[in-house]
């Protein structure tokens, strides 16, 4: 399935590229689309993208809630009138034929607030079941965009439990011969047992506190990569200890800022650094 | 006589965007035809998710030529004293492209003014409607907008398609990089082919030949007879949801209903439970059957094809029967803990960080609660207890799995738990209606434990947030403290408590204080909070028809020094509404305001009393209303006093006898002049004008009256 999709939109003009290997919790944060949806340089990649959500870690108990899971991510900018369509062409590839099924686009403004991001879009609902996040990016990390990117967002699981007909996501088939079950359930386990009983608290506090030091420092030298890694750590940071429990409500905006002011800063470098004519101002969130 | 058709073709609109904007649309188009000089017979509207369209009957090929005549400055400032043109005149001329020599002199509004008359020549109709269809396409302002190409145009959706038609030719705009033409998109999973409309007239017709039924109202109609028959052939009804029908029709261009059902163990979750995953989740509709009761059968909705039923229908059950294990899943967690236990996480759950979290709050709800419970026990059967314990735990379902999940089933969750532990009837009834009435109309708290804990919820929730300066503004009230004000005053007006705003408000502000962590709490809080309260009862009477005036004439019994149990205010303006109207009444009033009239402006003197004495005559006009006056204060004015508990009859009666001094106060005003040069007789007189007016007013303030 995932080769499936990445041939179709490697067709469309799409560069296919791997995961980026620091934690995160959506797409999204991939610095391809965090820094592909800024200025006005076009955008055309497709990648898988591991995401992990601790909160929503359930020790493999629950059978359609996972603590990490793999969206396929595609990022186009500007977006092409007909980007509706080659979505729907691209289900078909994978066996979902929008003549077979009811397809629903279902209103869904998207916004994250780590990232200082907004956008307006739809869920795309297959016979009832959410499998897509539709967006044109409106704004990120505080800056109002153009061109638009549109990114399309697809459920891996989702879609391979509806097309192999399983309602427990341990029973997908990844391959002919090893199941979901066999190479992720361990891993759910162990995990979500980290995240909800053993993760070290100080520790976590700390990092937050480091990386955040980090991020600003290596923006203030106009090095937004290592920056912009620095500020996904924390946000992991931040999400484990939410998990845990740990952070009490007053504290939970506090740091959700805080967050967003490290992603804005990565913005603000790198925009100044390819538009440096280009005066962009930043909406105040 | 031709008609015209502007379809605006987007992305997907959500749902809710799509009425008011078809309202907007009628309504630009009919403005910039008027503004085209281009008449028009009749103007519809017709939409989907995907395509706003407007069709305009009855026009002629061209505008009719018009005269404008456009004012300039008055016809003295056209000339100087020395014969040449004033620099305004000049101006104004060169505005309107002419020169000051030329200008014509016109009347306006009985003055002369200097005026162009400005010549508008015929256009041809496809022209004209070129301007309208673009005005009234730049026009539509929706909730929420975006921009997705070059020209940064916003709108709800990308624009894709413009169809611009008069009769059979495509007339000219273009919007957002698209240029009109005269073809749209089909229903996608019936086709890739876009559907060329011929003319204006053929829109709906071709439309539907490609399966797309552009009217509401009849997509509206096949939708639900669609529903209601298969809800029939399976011998069961349907659960009625006007607002998920709607959402339906503006989901859909060809709404096609697919039967579906699920595992009957899901049917042991409660009733709300399954109809909030149903309705608000999944947006399918279970189906009941003839005692009402939920079954395991659904409707699902699909857009335009019917083919390949069994797939879609195995899809659907799929979503519910994985949403419906989730929502068991949450239940049965919940049930293996007690609210007391739900109740200690609450500490966790912030409600203002002045003022804490919702641990506390439930703290005050019920020492709120019990104060409520003193002032009523002497009037009301209650059982205290059931009051205090369901206080305590009203807020614990907030941090149940179902809740969390579900927030609009706050309360009702909360006594379900409480059943399902074996609480009280009564407590589990104050509990889950904890949070009623939900909205303005919907229905209050059944027993008077549950109404007396909801409203010490809400006057808490008003109280907590005030202090924390949270006091709705204009568009912002993210507390929905408008509601919680309208909840509280229904309850106490149509509970019959015999509490006053003051009383509340005073109550809820001394349990709130000691938990304010702020520096200072506002000295006027109390004031605030009784104004805004105040204001919500006020609107509810105007609401109900009462008249504006009538409401004022009763406002300084709302809330201040006078301040009374809202059903006794509710008597006084009622009676007020059923008397004013009587003949003799309307004429009462007349005398009455020559009195108001003469007591604003004198000086009454205090501490002196009415002297018998100094009436002109023993028999006179004076002499009889003073009769009147001393015989109403004896008869009428004890039966208002409020430990007499006046009730309507009490107040209509007051107002029909003081109606009866009519044509005592006549005859005063004409025989007696009160401005009399003597001192003592007109500071009489004046005395007994004011006790007049006192005593009338007992009832409300006629004052306020307006004819």
């Amino acid at each position: 399935m995932i080769s499936a999709l990445q041939n179709y939109w490697k067709k469309e003009g799409c560069a296919i590229i791997e995961p980026y290997d620091v934690e995160k919790g959506a797409g999204t944060f991939n610095p391809e689309t965090f820094f592909g949806s800024l200025t006005q340089k076009p955008v055309q990649t497709a990648y898988v993208e591991p995401c992990r959500r601790p909160a929503d870690g359930r020790y493999g108990d629950n059978p359609n809630r996972l603590g990490k899971y793999y969206q396929f991510q595609v990022i186009i900018k500007p977006a092409p009138a007909d980007i509706q369509q080659k979505y729907l062409n691209s289900l078909k590839v994978i066996g979902l034929d929008h003549a077979n099924h009811d397809v629903r686009w279902v209103e869904d403004d998207w916004e994250s607030p780590t990232l200082g991001a907004s956008g307006v879009g739809w869920e795309v609902w297959l016979d009832g079941m959410e499998i897509t996040q539709f967006t044109y990016f409106q704004q990120m990390a505080g800056y109002p965009l153009y061109p638009i990117t549109v990114e399309i967002t697809y459920g891996l699981e989702r879609i391979a439990m509806y097309r192999q007909n399983k309602d427990n996501v341990f029973d997908i088939m990844y391959s002919d011969t090893r199941s979901y079950r066999d190479l992720f359930l361990e891993q759910e386990k162990q995990f979500s047992a980290y995240n909800f009983e053993y993760a070290n608290i100080e520790n976590l506090r700390r990092h937050f506190a480091e990386y955040e030091q980090e991020c600003f420092e290596l923006n203030n030298k106009g090095l937004y990569l290592p920056a912009y890694d620095a500020a996904m750590h924390a946000s992991h940071a931040f999400n484990i200890l939410d998990a845990r429990r740990a952070i009490s409500v007053t504290e939970r905006v506090g740091l959700i800022t805080r967050v967003r002011e490290m992603a804005k800063r990565c913005a603000k470098a790198y925009v100044e650094a390819r538009e440096p004519k280009e005066e962009q101002k930043a909406v105040e969130q | 006589m031709n008609n015209a058709l502007l379809e605006i073709g987007t992305e997907h609109l959500p749902a809710r965007f799509i009425e008011p904007a078809l309202k907007q649309l009628a309504f630009l188009v009919k403005q910039h035809l008027d503004e085209q000089k281009l008449g028009y017979t009749d103007i519809k509207t017709y939409g989907t998710l995907k395509r706003l369209a407007v069709i305009i009957e009855g026009l002629p090929e061209k505008t009719d030529p018009d005269v404008e005549i456009i004012y300039g400055p008055p016809v003295k400032i056209w000339k100087t004293a020395d014969g040449s043109f004033t620099p305004q005149a000049e101006g104004f001329a060169r505005k309107n492209g002419t020169t000051a020599d030329k200008l014509k002199i016109m009347d306006k509004n009985g003055n002369e003014h200097l005026a162009v008359r400005k010549l508008i020549k015929s256009q041809t109709a496809q022209n004209a409607l070129s301007k309208v269809f673009e005005s009234a396409v730049k026009g539509l302002e929706f909730p929420k907008n975006m921009i997705w190409e070059d020209s940064k145009f916003r709108f709800a959706r990308p624009l894709r398609s413009l169809v611009c038609l008069f009769g059979d030719k495509i007339v000219k705009c273009e919007i957002a990089g698209v240029k009109a033409g005269r073809k749209t998109s089909p229903i996608w999973s019936l086709s890739n082919a876009q559907i060329s409309i011929a003319s204006a007239n053929d829109y709906v017709k071709t439309l539907g030949e490609n399966k797309i039924i552009a009217d509401v109202q009849a997509r509206k109609d096949e939708l639900v007879q669609g529903l209601n028959r298969e809800a029939e052939n399976l011998g069961l009804k349907l659960l009625v949801n006007d607002k998920l029908v709607m959402e339906t029709v503006y989901m859909t261009e060809l709404p096609i209903p697919i039967e579906g059902k699920f595992n009957e163990k899901f049917l042991v979750l409660p009733e709300e439970l399954i109809k909030t995953v149903f309705f608000d989740q999944l947006k399918f509709f279970p189906l009941i059957n003839d005692k009402g009761e939920l079954t395991n059968t659904f409707l699902a909705v699909r857009d335009g094809r019917g083919e390949n039923k069994e797939q879609v229908a195995k899809g659907f059950e799929g979503v519910v029967s994985a949403r419906l294990s989730d929502a068991v899943f949450f239940y049965e967690n919940d049930l293996k803990v007690t609210l007391e236990e739900m109740k200690a996480r609450l500490g966790q759950v912030l409600f203002h960080e002045e003022i804490g979290t919702m641990s506390e709050k439930s703290l005050r709800v019920e020492e709120l609660s019990c104060k409520f419970c003193e002032a009523l026990r002497q009037n009301l059967e209650l059982d205290e207890a059931a009051v205090k314990k369901a206080a305590s735990l009203a807020y614990a379902d907030l941090t149940s799995s179902v809740v969390g999940e579900f927030g609009e089933l706050q309360g009702y969750m909360g006594g379900q738990y409480a059943k399902h532990e074996g609480l009280s009837d009564k407590t589990a009834a104050a509990i889950g209606e904890f949070y009623f009435p939900l909205n303005a109309k919907s229905q209050l708290p059944s027993v008077t434990e549950a109404a007396i804990v909801s409203a010490a919820g809400k006057a808490d929730t008003l109280a907590s947030a005030f202090m924390c300066g949270m006091i709705p503004s204009g568009s912002e009230d993210p507390f929905g403290l408008r509601r919680q004000a309208i909840g509280l005053t229904r309850i106490l007006l149509e509970k019959g408590f015999g509490l006053s705003l003051d009383f509340v408000a005073d109550k809820a502000i001394e349990t709130a204080a000691p938990y304010y962590k702020g520096k200072e709490i506002n000295p006027k809080l109390k004031e605030l909070l009784c104004e805004f309260l105040k204001q919500r009862f006020e609107n509810m009477l105007v609401d109900q028809g009462i008249k504006f005036d009538s409401v004022r004439a009763v406002a300084q019994y709302v809330t201040g020094e006078q301040a009374e149990p809202l059903q006794v205010v509710y008597q006084r303006v009622k009676a007020l509404e059923n008397i004013r109207s009587d003949e003799n009444f309307e004429g009462l009033l007349a005398g009455f305001k020559r009195i108001s009239n003469i007591i604003k402006k004198a000086e009454i003197k205090q501490g002196l009393k009415i002297n018998k004495g100094l009436f002109a005559s023993e028999r006179g006009a004076e002499s009889e209303l003073y009769g009147m006056l001393e015989k109403y204060k004896k008869e009428v004015a004890p039966s208002l006093d409020k430990n007499m508990r006046p009730s309507l009859e009490q107040f209509e009666n007051a107002l029909k006898r003081a109606a009866h001094l009519r044509p005592y106060i006549d005859n005063f005003f004409d025989e007696v002049m009160v401005m009399d040069k003597s001192e003592s007789v007109r500071d009489n007189r004046l005395l007994l004008l004011n006790e007049l007016y006192n005593n009338i007013c007992l009832t409300a303030d006629l004052s306020q009256i307006q004819n």
